[in-house]
């Protein structure tokens, strides 16, 4: 299927483009709060995907040959900007690891089957995707991880857990990192499977975030068969798979989340009285604009390949300063404001900011990785 | 096409535009002379002084990109506000009708030194002017060009101090300005950001070099996970004030609706990225670090001085609370 609009867009001037996106979204930006967690946050995500996606507006920079657009990633952000300005719902929703890592993954890594299959899917707003890296015993230390998958004729056979993985509970598939070759150890001997989640022998226990909601989950693997046509970026070789995706979570995955943080100060600007609040506004202000100015920076320099580790500086900068952003908010308002207390109000923001230095890697694993690949200092002991 | 950053060949004509700069003006040398003024007329001579006017005028004929990049370069080599004040003087004088005093500061054949001017009546502080024929003076109400003996009542304050020559003086009561406008305030903020981020850039370089070199416990200080966050610390402050600069030149350059706010958010952000990273990069040298005969205090003090020509930090923020952003409400 085809979006509606292709002939009008071909020679569309960059200020034409905007302002059709802004037309588009004043008329469709839905009206009604999502959902917090749950099938109904599940349904409303999906049918937000559906919209934008019939309106031509989904997978702006996936390939065409899969039936996104194709185009320059600053205008994708030019998208994200408007995006912010009307409001709409936050990417940072059940749609987050496909339409953000694992779609990419699979564009990057993927067989031709595994494109044509997954990626009109997941732009469609036909699935949700969830992430299974992240084990009990292995966090920061990932190349740790222990769950296994036993090869069976052309099958695999997996045994074990995974921890936080979000929209899990509501997720069609998963991008799942499991240990192939049983002699291997650290990121040798690894695979990335999709992994249905409604395979028999899958068992899922959501778990509460301290901001309220259900939105990651434990994944309890139990004898669970998947085809090795399944792997992405080949049998044993995972680590590498699993370090685009880690490239994709740190790197473009926050646009919408950097360019929207504008947005959010200018109206904290507008709702505070308090004068010894000022200056603290002003350089989330500043912040808020130098961050935009790396996102397209990073934007330009990816349209000439693969940007690697310095996508982490923004990443982590985006994470602090969202931190920063939603702390502020409660000293404007107070505890007991009603904009603070609503469900999706700033309170909930303020607590999840608490996740932005934890998902994707920690603060100081970037700051690690940041050090060794873009400065070039030695690797210590850990 | 929309530009939106410097491009490549802009950052490859300043890098071979300012290739003197290694030689001329190694920081070191301020631990000997804190004065600049033996090299006015090389800047004069390299077209340093002009290169945001048109040809025609006595300029190099480039835009605000390059002016940015290129003092980002001064900043890194600890040249002197001079340098800024003389390219403020001459737009200045250029944008008020006065081609020929704009032609002569750009020959070089009159110094100008810069002064901050808190309020109107307020005193001045005066930066590297022993031998300056004009003075040009950044206030709330805009930039003023002065010939030199307007300022008046002038106190030597002791140069070794901030490594660099400083006066307080006064603005005679009769004085008149030779020319003055309002409309070169984002300009005014480039310069300023461009300078405090290339001192940010310096001195994160510094932070890492020293971090592979010096050995402590059997290993470079750098595989230390403390100093390598600061590290990182550091080189994030470098690229948001970098990528700050170059979006908020761009957008000057294209006279973008928005880019007084660009402007003044670029020196928000790069003064704060040099302080942090000039006090860093202290802490990284350790005893080395608090002595005189490292640079690293060279650094941290033009950064003061540099944020008191901008009037400070606070005034930096309320000035960037007076501009407007798309995301403001006007444009929601
Ligand atoms: C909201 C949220 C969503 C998530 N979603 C997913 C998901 O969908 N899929 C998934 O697989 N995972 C997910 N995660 C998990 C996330 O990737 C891990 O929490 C993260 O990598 C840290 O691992 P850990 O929790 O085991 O902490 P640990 O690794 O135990 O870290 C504990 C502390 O030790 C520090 N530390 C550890 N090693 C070092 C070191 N070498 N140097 C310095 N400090 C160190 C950490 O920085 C941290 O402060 C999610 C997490 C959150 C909070």
């Amino acid at each position: 299927m085809m979006p509606e609009m292709m002939p009008e867009m071909m020679d569309e001037s960059p200020d034409d483009f905007r302002a059709r996106a802004r037309r588009w979204l004043r008329d469709n930006v839905p009206t009604e709060h999502p959902p917090v967690d749950g099938p109904e946050s599940r349904a409303y995500a999906l049918a937000w995907q559906q919209r934008q996606f019939a309106g031509g507006w989904a997978g702006l920079t996936w390939p065409r040959a899969y039936g996104g657009r194709e185009l320059p990633v600053l205008q994708q952000i030019a998208w994200f900007e408007e995006y912010a300005r009307a409001h709409a719902p936050s990417t940072h929703n059940a749609l987050f690891v496909g339409m953000n890592h694992a779609g990419p993954t699979l564009i990057a890594c993927g067989s031709d089957e595994q494109k044509a299959f997954h990626l009109p899917k997941i732009m469609q707003g036909d699935v949700i995707w969830c992430q299974g890296f992240s084990e009990p015993n292995s966090g920061s230390d990932l190349a740790s991880l222990r769950t296994r998958g036993e090869v069976q004729g052309d099958e695999l056979v997996i045994n074990g857990q995974k921890i936080w993985s979000s929209y899990a509970d509501i997720a069609d598939y998963q991008e799942l990192l499991i240990r192939t070759d049983p002699a291997s150890s650290r990121h040798h001997g690894l695979s990335w499977v999709i992994c249905p989640m409604d395979a028999p022998g899958i068992t899922v226990r959501p778990i509460k975030t301290m901001a309220g909601p259900a939105k990651f989950a434990e994944v309890f693997y139990d004898n669970v068969r998947i085809p090795l046509a399944n792997i992405v970026g080949g049998l044993n070789n995972g680590w590498k798979t699993a370090m685009a995706t880690l490239s994709f979570e740190r790197g473009t995955a926050s646009l919408a989340l950097q360019i929207s943080l504008s947005q959010r100060v200018e109206e904290l600007i507008a709702a505070c009285d308090d004068v010894a609040l000022g200056e603290t506004l002003m350089d989330l202000r500043a912040d808020a604009a130098a961050l935009r100015a790396m996102s397209y920076q990073f934007a330009i320099k990816s349209e000439s390949g693969p940007v690697g580790s310095e996508g982490s500086m923004i990443r982590l900068y985006f994470a602090e300063l969202a931190q920063r952003v939603a702390r502020v908010a409660i000293d404007i308002f107070g505890i007991a404001a009603p904009e603070v207390l609503a469900v999706h109000g700033l309170g909930y923001d303020y607590f999840d900011a608490y996740s932005e230095t934890i998902a994707g890697g920690t603060a100081e694993i970037q700051r690690n990785i940041i050090a060794e690949r873009v400065l070039g200092l030695p690797r210590g002991s850990r | 096409m929309t530009m939106f950053h410097a491009s490549t060949e802009q950052l490859e004509l300043i890098d071979s535009f300012t290739r003197p700069l290694e030689e001329l003006f190694a920081p070191a040398r301020l631990h000997k002379s804190e004065s600049d003024y033996g090299q006015w007329v090389t800047g004069a001579e390299f077209g340093w002084f002009g290169i945001s006017l048109p040809e025609a005028a006595g300029g190099i004929g480039l835009g605000m990109v390059e002016e940015a990049l290129l003092f980002e370069k001064f900043g890194r080599h600890l040249v002197t506000p001079g340098f800024m004040a003389a390219s403020l003087a001459a737009k200045t004088a250029y944008l008020c009708g006065d081609a020929a005093l704009a032609q002569q500061i750009l020959n070089g054949e009159l110094p100008v030194a810069m002064a901050r001017q808190g309020a109107p009546g307020a005193g001045v502080t005066l930066v590297d002017a022993a031998s300056a024929k004009l003075c040009l003076v950044l206030s709330p109400q805009g930039t003023a060009l002065f010939h030199a003996d307007a300022v008046v009542e002038r106190q030597p304050l002791d140069a070794a101090q901030w490594s660099i020559p400083l006066q307080s003086a006064r603005l005679a009561g009769n004085a008149a300005a030779h020319a003055a406008t309002q409309k070169i305030g984002a300009d005014v903020n480039l310069l300023l950001a461009a300078q405090l981020t290339g001192i940010a850039a310096a001195t994160l370089d510094m932070a890492v070099s020293y971090s592979l070199l010096r050995q402590q416990f059997g290993a470079p200080i750098g595989s230390f996970q403390a100093i390598k966050h600061y590290c990182t610390d550091m080189a994030m402050q470098v690229q948001a004030a970098k990528d700050m600069l170059s979006f908020g030149a761009v957008a000057v350059a294209e006279a973008r609706d928005d880019h007084r706010f660009q402007a003044a958010s670029a020196l928000v952000v790069a003064t704060r990225a040099a302080f942090f990273n000039t006090a860093k990069n202290i802490q990284i040298h350790g005893g080395m670090g608090f002595s005189a005969e490292c640079d690293a205090h060279l650094y941290l003090k033009r950064a003061h001085v540099l944020d008191t020509l901008a009037g400070g930090l606070k005034a930096s923020r309320a000035a960037l609370r007076r501009e407007t952003s798309i995301f403001g409400k006007d444009a929601a």
